[in-house]
């Protein structure tokens, strides 16, 4: 597979693969719409050479080669391939390819202007850590253009050099020059936006100044210049080539050379470039038309200009030489030596060999601070499901939950809910050193810069969980960066910090910051992944939606038997987070009997309500007033506090509906539990709920909840509709098609891409 | 083919290339050099014109097209402080002498850690003895290191106590005043005024010497030495904003802007002949405030002011992918000028959506009631675009203030000091543009920007608005109270509800403005000029 575009390449290394015995070639598709892409084309024609099924072949064709193109077009170009020569764009790309690329990977370099390539893997992993790993480097190459290129990495990088000269198609030399236009001919692309060459037409323009000249290259954006000649058919380009007097190149740049003055040279236009750059290396450094400064350059461009034909013919004939290196001849036998090597490498390293020692897959569900209640148990369901959609996906996973050391929040009984085929590992956060971190990420094989002066490992005194392939942290809720020894998923349930005023602005960027690094993003809301991408900032291409899991309530089979048994009560579950709206649901409460005439009574459940009229916060001081206002409410208000799980079903069975005034979350599950008991709800009106009614069909009633006249009228709508809405909940059927194990397989074929 | 003038006396250091008036001038000049009934000359104090040069090559006109007539050696007060500021300038470039210095650096380390390896491994006492005289010098100088460091701490202990005194703080503060804050130094500006004085009188010698120049104009109204031109004289009165919010702008711009505001009165109050942006600039300012004769003022709507061509790609398989690709890019680029909010290159996914509001904050821009529309739509409608201004949050401190209390700092970004090209990419990449504006001179650019780049656009109901937006139909879709947030953000959330229906109705009006070129505006200019320097005008002036 050549994963690259690049036409003059193409043009170069596809017949000279062909020459050292390669038979078939796949070429991409789809090129980045990026105007600096501008050398790029597509090329069919391989395709009728290949013989792997059309199928396949249209998944390849369909695919993005630059970015991530997904576990389906690895494994199609596993079975069919054995090498992939590409270019880096995207960090996404590298880590997809080593995880599902089973050939070798030749990340073909051409060199750079200012930046090695190990500073290139930095920057695109802004900050995430090193990207090198044992995993990555398996069966990778530094395909190397120029010999020296692998000089100015680091060892981890350059050990994994081979050359594979650049040349051109046709290196032969057409002469066909006159010169009869006297002007130079400068090539300058990107004029309009790109900084690199607006500043080389500077420093042109103010050493050339008062001569005649015009200026090539492609100007996606128009150039309000006379000089810059723009886009131009090919037919004028070659007019140019055998007209204009002649070339100055301007680059100094070691590492890099562009293809226009071999153009020069083999149409036999003079071409006069500047010392330093690679031409030196290609040419050697005593060619006449190579100039030590823009001034010397000056003076022979004056005298080709004013027609000194000695100059020009010494300048014609000599410039030849730098065609010598880049002809197919001269460049066969490193290219047949280098994918020998390759390919060497790739038999060693055969699936035979590494399949007998492969261990068993392994990941780890990790609750990172002391979550208790629905994040305990959505922690819980998730690594069920992960398990559950492993096997189903034909898969042979282990699942390890990790969870704080900590025996008084997380007593045994804790954790009933946990499969025994998931193992529990309590465990405690390690905080290491800068340098700790560099040397752990040095032993387990990682290469390349950190970024962080603090680092956070889970630490489960057996092996910090670097025995598991994968980490899957539930919520962002990590002080420091993750260890990047492994790679990790973030599980995120809301942004509430987008509408509320949790902690400040440093902590939130923490918190932020940490989804960036992460392979991936799971949500189980719209509304989250919306705010995921707006608020956080995460590419849309890391954010995975999943469905939400809710627990297997105990399931009223039908609820109809409960219609005799209905308390005059609607209970309310909440908890003394701000986001639950207390004062408007104390103000709708008071409206509800004082002007509607409202007759049931309010049960409050749920964790530290007992301390609801106690805890002196800015959200509750409002509370007692309102209560010591109104005489109904001190009738009709009763608080349970937190009940245990049967309790609270057996209380909530026989309310006439469940109440939840909340503000914007994730969506609270209750909902769901009241349906399985035939218990209708009223909801505040809110996206996650929204999507939940949807998922699990619950015709859940809506209220505003910063409206209490709103939310009292839909109270009285309740006491009188309830009946009528019961009718309407799920089936015991319908609820059942959301179960863990129905929905399992959609967390699977989200996860086993990081794998 | 006549001649005419355009008079420019803006201060030093202005870069002209950044300023709206400097764009407006950049397009009449493009259209003025190819005229073929007028020429022009362009007459400017000597330190404009680096920046008229500059102006000019950055629209592609050649630095030959128009004769430049002024002083043209700046005074030495100003190359003097020119020269400090290169100097500054020089100093951070400096990073070249560093780099060196830290590869000498790591050089020496290397051979320290060379020579330590021969220190311990050596079984040569003469090796030995040649290593400790190569040290030597090396031990001197830490020596001598550690006797200046000790001289430091004794300085250290002195200074707090002269950082105190009165005398110290007074002249230390107007030197830190006038090096890094020029314009708010008064010592600065009554400096500067004196000089501009003189280099107005060696201007108008200039200019008065110039008979062929039939008549003169001024784009702006800040000039009132350009009343002491004796050819008959243009003057262009885009607002006198500071009259339309007059407390919220007592606290901007301190004295500096009541000298302006002193300016621009002295301007129209001595002026001849005007020329203004909109119907509603003309009766409401000149003629209502300052009796200024209905008959002396011409009304000259702004062209249509096109961003598409800094941003269109051409030449690939997919231009318009192209061209998203490239606004990614510069938008990137946008993003590390954000004020206020930490890590704002969080935002370069290129998925992010967002609303945009391109002006400076000034009183006048309503900036305030646009948060809290938007703070409604996020926190209670949960629309979850992002809102981009690009002013600086400090000029209006209330506004700083909202955005930091209602935890909005990652969601409204200020891009302060955005390219043209910057620019059009986000118009191209919001969903939606949106102008709160309560008073401008002419109708808002924002109209004709975002609808260049294909992006719809609501606005709030003003006057000179409505001169432009005409069809009640379309009135009622993108104009806003803008006195009224929420009236406000209904209509933005209806907008990005019904964007394409919304740019669809708009493209129809842009296409009707679009045809209204700056060549048209310059035409209508020339024929002003035309007239009033025409003998029967001058005579029924005489």
């Amino acid at each position: 597979m050549w994963l690259l575009n690049h036409t003059a390449a193409r043009e170069f290394e596809i017949p000279m693969l062909k020459r050292i015995g390669v038979r078939e070639i796949f070429l991409p598709k789809k090129i980045p719409a990026d105007p600096t892409f501008r050398s790029a084309s597509v090329d069919w024609s391989e395709d009728e050479h290949l013989t792997i099924p059309n199928d396949d072949l249209a998944i390849l064709n369909d695919a993005d080669w630059y970015h991530n193109p997904g576990i389906e077009a690895w494994q199609t170009a596993s079975k069919h391939f054995d090498i992939a020569f590409f270019i880096l764009l995207k960090i996404d790309f590298l880590k997809s390819m080593s995880r599902h690329f089973e050939g070798a990977k030749i990340w073909r370099t051409y060199g750079n202007a200012k930046i090695s390539y190990s500073e290139i893997l930095d920057l695109f992993a802004r900050g995430a850590g090193p990207v090198w790993s044992p995993v990555t480097s398996k069966n990778l190459w530094f395909g190397q253009a120029y010999p020296h290129l692998a000089a100015k990495e680091p060892n981890f990088i350059a050990k994994k050099a081979v050359f594979l000269p650049a040349g051109l198609a046709d290196a032969s030399v057409r002469d066909e020059w006159n010169g009869d236009d006297k002007r130079i001919f400068f090539v300058c692309p990107d004029l309009a936006f790109n900084d690199y060459y607006q500043a080389v037409y500077r420093t042109f323009k103010k050493a050339f100044a008062g001569l005649p000249y015009a200026v090539g290259g492609s100007q996606p954006i128009s150039v309000k210049d006379p000089h810059v000649l723009g886009y131009l058919p090919n037919e004028q380009h070659r007019r140019n080539m055998r007209e204009l007097r002649v070339m100055y190149y301007h680059s100094t740049e070691p590492d890099h050379i562009h293809y226009h003055p071999f153009e020069a040279v083999r149409s036999g236009m003079p071409l006069v470039f500047m010392a330093g750059g690679l031409l030196d290396r290609l040419g050697g450094i005593d060619l006449p038309g190579r100039s030590k400064t823009p001034k010397e350059a000056r003076q022979k461009i004056e005298r080709i200009l004013s027609g000194d034909r000695r100059l020009i013919d010494s300048i014609r004939q000599s410039q030849q030489r730098l065609l010598e290196p880049m002809k197919a001849d001269a460049c066969e036998a490193d290219w047949r030596a280098g994918l020998g090597r390759v390919l060497g490498k790739l038999r060693e390293s055969s699936p035979s060999i590494s399949l007998a020692n492969k261990p068993k897959k392994r990941i780890a569900v990790l609750l990172p601070v002391a979550y208790r209640g629905g994040s305990l148990r959505g922690a819980i369901l998730l690594a069920r499901a992960i398990a559950t959609g492993s096997r189903m996906g034909g898969d042979d996973i282990e699942v390890v939950f990790g969870h704080l050391d900590d025996p008084a929040c997380y007593p045994k009984e804790a954790f009933k809910d946990l499969p025994l085929y998931i193992k529990r590992r309590p465990y405690h956060w390690r905080i290491l050193s800068h340098d700790e971190a560099v040397r752990a990420c040095a032993y387990a094989g990682l290469n390349g810069s950190l970024a962080h002066k603090t680092y956070q490992a889970p630490d489960d005194g057996i092996s910090q969980f670097t025995d598991c392939d994968l980490w899957i942290v539930v919520s962002d809720r990590l002080d420091f960066p993750l260890l990047p020894v492994r790679p990790y998923l973030l599980m995120i349930y809301d942004y509430l910090q987008r509408y509320q005023t949790p902690f400040n602005d440093d902590t939130n960027q923490r918190f932020v910051a940490r989804g960036h690094v992460a392979e991936a993003v799971m949500v189980t809301t719209a509304f989250t992944a919306g705010d995921a991408r707006q608020f956080a900032g995460i590419p849309a291409k890391k954010i995975k939606k999943v469905p939400m899991l809710a627990p297997e309530f105990f399931a009223n089979e039908n609820p109809a038997r409960l219609e005799d048994d209905i308390g005059r009560f609607f209970l309310w579950t909440t908890n003394l987070a701000p986001h639950k709206n207390h004062e408007n649901a104390f103000k709708a409460l008071r409206l509800y009997y004082e002007k509607y005439g409202g007759s049931l009574k309010c049960h409050v459940t749920g964790v530290d309500t007992r301390d609801l009229f106690k805890r002196d916060v800015p959200h509750l001081r409002g509370l007692k007033d309102i209560r010591s206002l109104s005489a109904a409410i001190k009738q009709h208000l009763k608080i349970e506090g937190e009940l245990p799980d049967q309790s609270y079903q057996a209380r909530l069975s026989r309310a006439a509906f469940l109440w939840h005034p909340g503000r914007v979350d994730n969506g609270t599950l209750s909902v769901v539990e009241a349906a399985r008991l035939g218990v209708p709800a009223l909801s505040s009106d809110y996206p996650a709920m929204r999507e939940m009614d949807e998922q699990f069909a619950l015709h859940l009633t809506w209220m505003d909840p910063d409206d209490p006249d709103n939310m009292a009228r839909e109270l009285k709508r309740m006491e009188t509709d309830s009946e009528t809405l019961r009718r309407r909940l799920p089936s015991a059927e319908q609820l059942a098609g959301q179960s863990v194990d129905r929905l399992a397989s959609a967390y699977w074929s989200v996860i086993k891409d990081y794998l | 083919m006549r001649t005419f003038g355009i008079y420019l006396a803006y201060p030093p250091a202005l870069d002209l290339r950044a300023q709206g008036l400097g764009r407006h001038l950049a397009e009449f000049l493009k259209e003025a050099e190819t005229c073929p009934t007028a020429r022009f000359v362009i007459a400017c104090p000597s330190w404009m014109r680096k920046s008229l040069d500059d102006l000019l090559e950055g629209v592609g006109i050649s630095p030959d097209a128009f004769e430049i007539i002024g002083p043209k050696d700046e005074p030495m007060f100003l190359k003097l402080y020119q020269l400090y500021q290169d100097y500054i300038q020089r100093a951070r470039r400096q990073s070249r002498v560093l780099r060196l210095f830290r590869i000498l650096k790591r050089q020496f380390a290397r051979n320290v850690a060379r020579a330590e390896g021969l220190l311990v491994t050596t079984r040569s006492g003469l090796l030995l003895a040649s290593l400790a005289l190569l040290a030597l010098p090396f031990v001197v100088m830490a020596l001598a290191a550690i006797a200046v460091s000790s001289v430091a701490a004794l300085f250290g202990a002195v200074w707090p106590k002269l950082a105190r005194s009165r005398l110290f703080r007074r002249y230390s503060n107007a030197v830190v005043r006038v090096t890094t804050q020029p314009k708010a130094s008064s010592t600065t500006v009554r400096l500067y005024r004196l000089m501009e004085e003189a280099e107005a009188r060696l201007l108008l010698k200039h200019i008065n010497s110039r008979k062929d120049v039939s008549a003169w104009y001024a784009p702006t109204a800040f000039w009132p030495q350009f009343n002491r031109i004796e050819a008959p004289r243009l003057t262009c009165v885009p607002d006198v904003v500071l009259s339309e919010s007059p407390v919220g702008f007592s606290s901007v711009g301190g004295d500096r802007f009541l000298q302006n505001f002193g300016l621009v009165e002295a301007t129209i109050e001595g002026g001849d002949h005007f020329v203004t942006y909109s119907e509603h600039i003309k009766y409401r300012t000149l003629v209502e405030r300052y009796q200024i004769s209905p008959g002396a003022i011409d009304v000259v709507p702004h062209g249509a002011n096109r961003l598409d061509d800094l941003i269109a790609v051409s030449g690939f398989p997919d231009n318009k992918a192209a061209t998203k690709a490239f606004c990614v890019n510069l938008f990137r680029l946008a993003l590390n000028k954000a004020i206020g909010t930490q890590q704002a290159f969080n935002f370069d996914s290129g998925d992010v959506e967002f609303i945009f509001y391109a002006s400076q904050f000034r009183p006048n821009k309503n900036v305030m009631t646009l948060l809290r529309a938007y703070e409604h739509l996020l926190k209670r409608c949960y629309v979850g675009h992002k809102l981009v201004l690009t002013g600086h949050p400090d000029t209006l401190p209330e506004i700083a203030r909202f955005i930091r209390d209602r935890n909005l700092q990652n969601d409204v970004l200020c891009l302060h000091g955005l390219s043209a090209q910057e620019l059009a990419a986000c118009y191209q990449l919001a969903d939606l543009a949106v102008n709160p504006s309560l008073s401008e001179g002419g109708c808002p650019f924002t109209l004709t920007e975002a609808l260049s780049v294909g992006t719809p656009v609501v606005m709030g109901r003003i006057a000179v608005t409505e001169e432009v937006v005409t069809d009640p139909d379309l009135q009622s879709l993108m104009l806003f109270d803008p006195y009224d947030w929420e009236d406000m953000a209904a209509r933005i959330e209806w907008a990005l509800q019904n964007k394409e229906s919304l740019l669809e109705r708009q493209l129809k009006l842009y296409e009707r403005l679009a045809e209204r070129s700056w060549k048209t505006v310059v035409n209508e200019y020339v024929a002003i000029l035309d007239r009033i320097s025409s003998p029967a005008t001058c005579s029924e002036r005489a």
